[in-house]
């Protein structure tokens, strides 16, 4: 038990930038996720963070699940895949669904902000005629591009740290 | 080697969420505390303060429940907490934003796609129960299930104790933008002058003072209100919104007949779903301008907002009365636009409290008020009549629930009672008042029966002063809870709206308007 303590030990110590970029990324992606509903709680509603506890206690656990599981396959894929191609093609589907998860959750943060409702049929009837999306074009909107390009940019460049380990340790 | 080291990245991955987990719990738990801190300390505070002045202490014990004036203090402070808490739904706030997109996507798109497919002919019991409510069915075609002989769906209850109005009588419509009554009721929500103008055209006009919108959003209530038809088609995400398949019967195609010019005035946009196109290919309408026609001069102020300012519309409206000089009668709409999201109005009500909501109601209302001057004392004051009405309520906007909150009894977003205000060429029956509970449907069929007008036609609404007394129709009911065998019926009745429409089985190809 002892060695094989040990040699975990060993392990995490050669490879502790790859482990520090795993947790890296889970944590950003848990600020990712909870962010969302902490600031649109607290920007866009009658409410407090503290008078939805119950339910943002349940999300924040899913999330914290969530970011777990993707930040961990992303963490087994670089270190057990050998192709440089297939780990590349891996980071480009990644950040492909993280950024149709940042525009959904930009756009439904606006709609949330200055409609009061979530997308729905409404939004739909009106989302490309001018009315629909047209807070996206408001000033306030510039920090809903610069947050979603802030986290884009992070979890871009925390991938491609840890695809040039793994690459470096092949 | 590999799988020791992925064991440890999920191990340091795993201990990474316990520590922001904890980090969340933490500050959740330092922010409870102090919250309870202050409140234990504002309690202290008030009881020092001078205890049960302020301070509701509810015993339920026969010695509280006798001092009849802690017991209402008490029953206030919690009808207040509970409207609080009521009037909003917090769980919107913590559901899953992929989620809600995807499901709305689905719902609006394939939803109504499959639904609308196929046409759907409905059971006798259905429509025995349409027609208990006053919608006849099937009655003379079954490709055309709306169509029926006249706009009473029994003559005898024609009512002869009404206004009348003269065929060839100028006719006016105001659409409000999501005008609920309420927000004319300064007596109950507070903010005085927010609308004196539409309030006291009120006042000034013969008014259905229960009229609830039968349809959200703006072109559905234009829809309503004109061609007396519940659109229900909305589908399409690839570009736009598909422009409205179908024709309806307009009070523009019924007037036309009576060589009536007709016109459509609105601050949006002229293409959205091909509006345009509609009023005047097929709702026989003339001339129609939206903001793209009015925009030369506007361009400053289509940028604060997505139409032009409702200032605009009137300031076009009366340039174009001033100019008319046809000698045919004519029949004007009207849409307005500032009190819709995202509310861009010029003025600034000093009672607001920075609602912007209210503002744009307070700047649409001024812009109305020049209007409303300069129609008294034109010369169409004496041959027009003026209706001003809503497309629709207000809806769940966060300005709105803001604003209401307070008077919970009175939130009713998207569906509620819309002013329906009629001055008559020369003031007559002004400040007579029609309570029949009715709706937005009923208008276009309640003019043509004032003027006394009949024909075949697709109306789902009844005439307000005949046959409405006689079909109550259903409030709305957001909330429906349906069982097994109901949901198929309601899924069924769908079915047969969306491919009516879809169809464009509402006229026959070759339907000309024949007056009785």
């Amino acid at each position: 038990m002892k060695a094989f303590f040990n040699d975990i030990k060993k392990v995490f110590v050669e490879n502790k930038k790859m482990a520090m970029c795993g947790a890296l990324l889970t944590l950003t992606l848990v600020v990712y996720f909870i962010s969302w509903h902490f600031t649109i709680i607290t920007f866009g509603s009658i409410y407090s963070v503290l008078d939805v506890g119950d339910l943002f206690i349940r999300r924040a656990n899913y999330y914290l699940l969530e970011s777990f599981l993707f930040a961990s396959a992303a963490c087994i894929v670089m270190i057990t895949v050998r192709k440089p191609l297939i780990k590349r093609i891996f980071i480009g589907l990644f950040l492909a669904v993280f950024a149709v998860s940042e525009i959904i959750r930009m756009v439904d943060w606006g709609a949330l902000y200055f409609m009061g409702n979530h997308i729905d049929s409404n939004f739909w009837a009106h989302a490309f005629y001018a009315d629909g999306l047209v807070f996206l074009i408001a000033k306030e909107s510039l920090a809903l591009y610069v947050t979603v390009g802030l986290f884009f940019a992070a979890v871009h460049r925390i991938l491609k740290k840890m695809y040039l380990i793994s690459n470096a340790e092949n | 080697m590999k799988l020791k080291l992925a064991l440890v990245v999920i191990c340091i991955n795993c201990a990474a969420c316990l520590l922001a987990g904890g980090f969340v719990y933490s500050l959740f738990s330092l922010g409870n505390y102090i919250r309870d801190k202050k409140m234990e300390a504002r309690a202290e505070a008030d009881k020092k303060a001078g205890a049960g002045k302020n301070v509701v202490d509810l015993k339920l014990d026969n010695k509280a429940l006798m001092d009849r004036e802690k017991t209402f203090d008490a029953a206030k402070t919690i009808k207040e907490s509970y409207s609080k808490v009521k009037t909003g739904n917090p769980q919107i706030y913590t559901s899953l934003p992929e989620m809600e997109f995807f499901r709305s996507f689905y719902m609006f798109y394939f939803l109504s796609h499959q639904l609308s497919s196929r046409e759907v002919t409905l059971d006798p019991e259905i429509v025995r129960g349409f027609l208990k409510k006053g919608q006849l069915l099937y009655s003379m075609d079954r490709k055309y299930p709306f169509m029926k002989k006249s706009i009473y769906l029994d003559r005898s209850r024609k009512s002869y104790n009404k206004p009348a109005i003269r065929p060839g009588t100028n006719i006016v419509i105001i659409f409000v933008e999501s005008l609920s009554s309420f927000f004319l009721k300064e007596e109950i929500h507070g903010v005085k002058g927010l609308m004196p103008n539409i309030r006291e055209m009120g006042r000034e006009s013969f008014a259905f003072t229960d009229m609830y919108n039968s349809s959200y959003p703006t072109l559905k209530g234009l829809i309503a209100a004109l061609g007396s038809a519940l659109y229900l088609l909305d589908e399409e995400v690839a570009g736009t919104r598909i422009p409205v398949p179908c024709r309806f019967l307009f009070l523009s195609n019924v007037l036309k007949k009576l060589d009536y010019t007709t016109i459509h005035i609105q601050a949006g946009s002229e293409r959205f779903i091909g509006m345009k196109n509609l009023f005047t290919e097929r709702e026989g309408y003339d001339y129609f301008y939206g903001s793209e026609s009015l925009l030369l001069d506007n361009i400053s102020r289509l940028e604060r907002g997505f139409g032009v300012d409702d200032e605009k519309v009137f300031d076009f409206t009366i340039e174009w009365l001033e100019k008319y000089k046809g000698n045919k009668p004519f029949l004007l709409t009207i849409s307005t636009i500032n009190s819709h999201p995202p509310y861009k109005g010029s003025y600034k009500h000093p009672g607001s409290g920075g609602n912007p909501m209210l503002d744009g109601l307070h700047s649409t209302d001024k812009a109305f008020g020049t209007f409303w001057e300069f129609f008294k004392k034109s010369r169409f004051s004496g041959n027009t009549v003026l209706i001003l009405t809503a497309d629709h309520a207000m809806g769940n906007s966060n300005e709105y629930t803001s604003f209401v909150r307070n008077f919970e009894d009175h939130y009713k977003p998207f569906f509620d009672t819309i002013p329906c205000f009629i001055r008559f060429p020369g003031g007559a029956w002004n400040g007579v008042r029609n309570g029949t509970h009715c709706v937005s449907l009923d208008l276009t069929p309640t003019i043509l029966d004032m003027m006394n007008l009949d024909l075949a036609n697709p109306f789902m609404g009844l005439s307000i002063f005949s046959e409405r007394p006689y079909y109550r129709p259903d409030k709305a009911n957001l909330n429906l809870k349906y069982d097994e065998k109901q949901y198929e019926t309601a899924k069924k009745i769908l079915g047969f709206y969306l491919n009516t429409y879809r169809e464009d089985r509402i006229l026959p190809r070759d339907f000309k308007v024949q007056l009785y």
